[in-house]
């Protein structure tokens, strides 16, 4: 377990054990500080989490396999969708979340594997616009499936979708115990925080496994991880398939969480959104990949906070928008990297070799 | 007994027939080259040989059974180990990482630490760089990986495609020297090059291909004072 920590935490156990301690107390008591500024923080904080699952996932395909993917959401889109067909008046099936989740992933994994197979020859910018047209296609199947047969609803979306119910207790309400309320979002965000630590383990268990360094090797020469003995059919497969069940099960999440869902969410501009979160915080390096996650979810909803007060305080008036900003600042961010980290604010090792070679 | 046998082997890309009916045998325990000229087909018949291409007509036996249409990875774990021209070495990754890929196939880890003990005893300049990465070798570097890291699997058969290629004259003495003595060991090989009097020096046997067939064969040291060979591989007038 130790060994997927840095050097300087490794030697010292008595830091470490403090610093695991310190970061379960803040985990815990987030939601709680969050809320005392208004439940919004909290929804923001349980779609942030969201969004690094999501970016853990893709970071398997892209980071670990070095398969660009531009139709991720696709697999987000499934998971919800299973989800919402499955809890909902739509078609009046109920079942508990404990057997939904892992029938998204399921689902979400075939699909992985329906994008996998035909593009197994493809690398780079090809494999990058199949794999866009592979998004879109899910989403306007989404978009048109409520004919001859209403499946999905249309443009309409499917509403009303139930929320998670652990044994008595039911996310969508708040509980209450004495004078002590659990809204809704807090219990979410609980539930999110145990799926990411079992995400964020499998992803530091796959990286230095035997499936990784294959990953690896296929990543870097794929010819002659075949010679190697290397299965790089099947690699490339499971590649697919596990980013896709990532991102099945948290589609999954984001359906009872919203209790709406429509194509709508499941755009190209989300899919590109996760893969910045990945490039930004680093190809490869799990720590990274969340630390991007949690910057590019963040800073937005923070900026959409800040810039308006601010701008009337100092100008009185408004003089540019919080979206134009952001826009400027994600554009300004993105060159600034380039620049100065290219391989991300937390690179991985390997790849952060690989770009010191290729510009040397 | 021929370890390696291709029997009237066809070979096309598309509508490109690059092999045109080959034969080759290669026996347990010996040396054995392919030269001929750029163009040859003498990659695409490495290629057929460790599965990354299939052949359309003819028959590949490996071990007294057939592998047409075996999957590469199932190839080499059955002892076939493939030098990959330009030697596509993992240049991201370290020297060492790339020799424990080589040994991708195997579980034994106090074994495929002495081999890695080997492979350093054989290229010193290997262990002194050992967490540098393959991209920052030389290339002669980079051979010297490849082979050791093709090693690494314990290979009954090892193929090497064109060794020489790209390097100074005294690295290709070095690698030449270091591929004689692993054939000294017991590791049957298949060398393919286009430095034909190195090659005929080296080895026990040797085939010359020109056009996608197999023009002449015989024992090395007979091609190497054959005028035919002379003449059109050596650059000596006949």
């Amino acid at each position: 377990m130790t060994s997927y920590l840095p050097e300087r935490f490794r030697k010292s156990p008595l830091v470490l054990t403090l610093g695991v301690a310190m970061i379960v107390v803040a985990l815990v008591a987030l939601p709680f500080v969050l809320s005392m500024a208004g439940t919004a923080w909290v929804r923001l904080t349980n779609f942030a989490i969201l969004f690094v699952l999501l970016s853990l996932g893709l970071n398997i395909v892209v980071g670990f396999a070095g398969l660009l993917d531009l139709g991720y959401i696709a697999f987000f889109a499934v998971g919800a969708y299973v989800y919402a067909l499955l809890a909902s008046p739509h078609f009046g099936i109920h079942l508990p979340f404990w057997i939904i989740l892992p029938i998204g992933a399921m689902v979400a994994c075939l699909f992985g594997i329906m994008l996998g197979a035909p593009t197994l020859k493809l690398r780079g910018d090809y494999l990058a616009i199949v794999t866009l047209g592979f998004g879109e296609i899910i989403r306007i199947f989404m978009n048109n499936l409520s004919e001859p047969i209403n499946l999905t609803n249309g443009p309409k979306g499917i509403a009303t979708i139930d929320s998670i119910k652990l044994f008595t207790l039911d996310f969508g309400r708040t509980t209450r115990i004495g004078d002590f309320a659990l809204n809704g979002q807090i219990k979410y965000y609980f539930f999110l925080l145990a799926v990411l630590v079992i995400v964020i383990i499998i992803n530091l268990r796959l990286q230095n496994s035997r499936i990784g360094r294959a990953w690896e090797a296929i990543r870097e020469d794929e010819l002659a991880a075949r010679s190697m003995g290397i299965n790089t059919t099947n690699l490339k497969l499971l590649a697919f398939a596990m980013g896709a069940s990532f991102g099945g099960i948290a589609g999954g999440v984001f359906a009872s969480i919203q209790g709406f869902i429509s194509p709508e969410s499941f755009t190209l501009t989300e899919s590109v959104m996760i893969l910045a979160m990945v490039v930004l915080g680093g190809m490869g390096n799990v720590w990274g990949v969340v630390l991007g996650a949690l910057l590019l979810s963040f800073v937005p909803e923070i900026l959409r906070y800040t810039v308006e007060p601010a701008q009337h305080a100092i100008f009185g008036r408004q003089i540019i928008e919080a979206d134009v900003l952001r826009m400027l600042l994600f554009g300004l961010a993105m060159v600034i990297m380039m620049l100065y980290r290219p391989a991300g604010l937390l690179p991985s090792a390997v790849r952060k070799r690989e770009l010191a070679r290729s510009t040397s | 007994m021929s370890l390696l046998s291709l029997n009237n082997v066809h070979i096309g890309y598309g509508g490109i027939k690059a092999v045109k009916g080959i034969s080759v045998q290669v026996n347990a325990g010996e040396l054995v080259t392919l030269i001929g000229a750029n163009g040859a087909g003498k990659t695409t018949v490495l290629k057929a040989i460790s599965g990354l291409l299939k052949p359309s007509a003819g028959e590949i036996q490996y071990d007294e059974t057939s592998i047409v249409g075996t999957a590469p990875h199932h190839i080499s774990q059955r002892g076939l180990a493939l030098v990959p021209e330009g030697r596509g070495v993992f240049p991201g990754l370290t020297i060492e990482e790339n020799l424990a890929m080589g040994a991708y196939c195997r579980n034994d880890k106090a074994v495929i630490a002495s081999d890695m003990e080997i492979a350093y005893q054989r290229f010193p300049r290997l262990k002194e760089r050992a967490k540098q990465t393959a991209g920052t070798l030389s290339g002669g570097e980079q051979q010297m990986l490849a082979i050791s890291r093709a090693l690494m699997s314990r290979p009954r058969l090892l193929l090497l495609d064109e060794p020489s290629m790209g390097l100074a004259p005294i690295m290709v003495q070095k690698i030449f020297a270091v591929v004689r003595e692993v054939a000294a060991s017991g590791v049957t090989i298949l060398l393919i090059e286009q430095n034909a009097k190195l090659a005929l020096q080296v080895s026990h046997r040797a085939y010359v291909m020109d056009g996608g067939v197999i023009t002449l064969e015989g024992a090395s040291p007979d091609l190497l004072t054959d005028p035919r060979v002379r003449e059109a591989y050596l650059g000596e007038a006949a």
